[in-house]
């Protein structure tokens, strides 16, 4: 009887010098997700080169799934093979306690290895998104921004109503429509607009001028290494009432353009590194415009007895995440008023409260407070304008 | 037929395209655009990557065509899914969800 046990003993001993020379923890890959109507933990289990179980050999009770959140533990309900290869095995376990919003750990303690614990493998929905830290969010969030609440309020355009009596000067944007539609690849822009502003002309002589213009532009955009063109071509009418006492004038113009425009943002990743200071909408553009004005009604019938030159460019700069700069410059050389060049001037300032203060009812965000200042002489009657607005916007971009 | 995919291998690539259409059309490089808004913690908002570096809505309209011919998804159904409140992360998984990928995807540039 003595000598029976021997044999016994010594290949118990060979089998577990076999098992411990296996018994390596496996390298595992987890990932929760969301399919067919269920949660599934997969699990990519790649090969050691050590023999590792085959795909087929894998049995619900050799893992055991833990929600990290209140420690529960279980088996799955069930393990399926997805999919994989000699390289590695895709398994997918199965349980109707699987949520999402979750993490959980997986621990696998197969027989012919050593127990690996895989954690967390977390649902991306687990992770609120919010900010990053920064003193200068948090001083604008308490101190700054709560002056600016429009709770209780709210717009239905883009571009609010605004009226600012400044030394006699008054400018008012009444209304703002600007569809875009997307026509075999092309932007297809109609506009309309009518506000009231008041132009300064020598000698100080203010006229208050009443505008509703409508515009149509077509462009096309494409990149080439890291800068993005685009082809714009556009025709805008306009109506200018100018009220001086009982009199009343009224000029008619139109302008078509033809414009290119390059965007230099890509080359603005260095600068952009940290968030802190991040430059947008880099451009520069030349074109060339064809305008007339006459005090009868014209419309694109008629002969264009104007031409300019026109360059433009623009910028829009983001300090500390709530503060926005942007601006623009337009410069014409018109041929029928006379020598030099004509510029327009464009500084639009936004405090960026979208996200610090509560949004209204039925909205998004709220809306940033914006002061814009427009000074200069443009398209299409080159006449010497000063404007300046301030309230709030809904409108995302400040062009 | 295409090859089979994991969903950890799908969820590599959806942020390996997410870094590098966003990264193309803005001015933000992809190892800054992975740090800020793919690994930081807690994970940036899209709506702050929004105000800082898209120009415009073309832009967005540009990336959302990009992604496109990554995924397999139609440009509409990607920016259903681009909500200002959550993170890049989430974006990819409800592409995942929507079915990018479907058929193999493919691993070209972005």
């Amino acid at each position: 009887m003595k000598r029976g046990w021997l044999p016994v003993a010594v290949v118990l001993l060979m089998m577990n010098a076999a098992v411990a020379a296996r018994a390596e923890p496996l390298a595992v890959e987890g990932t929760l997700f969301f399919d067919r109507g269920h949660y599934w933990i997969e699990l990519i289990i790649k090969d050691s080169g050590e023999g590792n179980m085959s795909a087929a050999e894998w049995k619900r009770n050799d893992f055991e799934i833990v929600d990290l959140d209140n420690g529960q533990s279980f088996p799955p309900s069930r393990v399926e093979v997805a999919g994989g290869d000699e390289k590695e095995s895709v398994l997918l376990l199965a349980s109707g306690k699987l949520g999402g919003k979750k993490c959980y750990r997986v621990i696998i303690h197969p027989a012919s290895s050593r127990k690996t614990v895989i954690e967390p493998i977390c649902d991306p929905f687990y992770f609120s998104p919010a900010p990053g830290p920064s003193r200068g969010r948090e001083f604008f969030r308490k101190f700054i921004a709560p002056a600016f609440s429009t709770s209780g309020k709210y717009y239905r355009w883009s571009r609010f109503c605004y009226q600012y009596d400044f030394d006699a000067e008054k400018s008012a944007s009444e209304l703002n429509l600007e569809p875009e539609f997307d026509i075999f690849g092309f932007q297809f822009k109609p506009r309309f607009n009518q506000d009231n502003t008041n132009y300064l002309r020598p000698p100080a002589e203010r006229r208050e001028v009443r505008r509703r213009n409508l515009e149509a532009s077509l462009s096309k955009s494409f990149w080439g290494g890291e800068l993005r063109y685009e082809l714009e071509t556009g025709y805008r009418h306009e109506r200018s009432q100018c009220d001086e006492g009982s009199a009343a004038e009224v000029v008619y113009s139109q302008s078509a353009l033809v414009e290119g425009r390059v965007r230099f943002d890509n080359l603005f990743d260095p600068v952009n590194r940290h968030g802190l200071g991040v430059f947008k909408g880099v451009d520069l553009g030349l074109g060339y415009a064809w305008h007339d004005s006459s005090t009868a009604d014209i419309w694109a019938s008629s002969a264009f007895r104007g031409g300019t030159l026109m360059l433009k460019g623009r910028f829009t700069w983001t300090f500390l995440g709530w503060m926005q700069f942007s601006y623009a410059l337009e410069s014409y050389r018109p041929r029928l008023e006379g020598q030099g060049f004509k510029h327009f001037h464009q500084l639009v300032f936004r405090l960026l409260l979208r996200d610090v203060l509560e949004k209204p009812s039925r909205r998004s965000y709220h809306p940033d407070l914006e002061v814009t200042f427009q000074r200069g002489r443009r398209l299409p009657l080159f006449e010497e304008e000063t404007r300046a607005t301030l309230g709030f916007t809904f409108d995302l971009y400040p062009w | 037929m295409g090859r089979f995919l994991s969903w950890t291998r799908k969820r590599k690539m959806i942020r390996r395209d997410i870094t590098r259409v966003f990264s193309r059309h803005t001015g933000i490089g992809e190892t800054d655009f992975t740090r800020l808004y793919l690994e930081s913690s807690p994970p940036c908002p899209i709506g702050d990557f929004n105000l800082q570096y898209v120009a415009g809505p073309d832009t967005l309209e540009e990336i959302f065509g990009g992604l496109a011919e990554l995924t397999g998804l139609p440009p509409d159904k990607i920016k259903s899914h681009y909500h200002r409140e959550e993170s890049f992360a989430q974006f990819g998984e409800h592409l995942l969800r929507a079915g990018a990928y479907g058929d193999g995807g493919r691993e070209g540039k972005g």
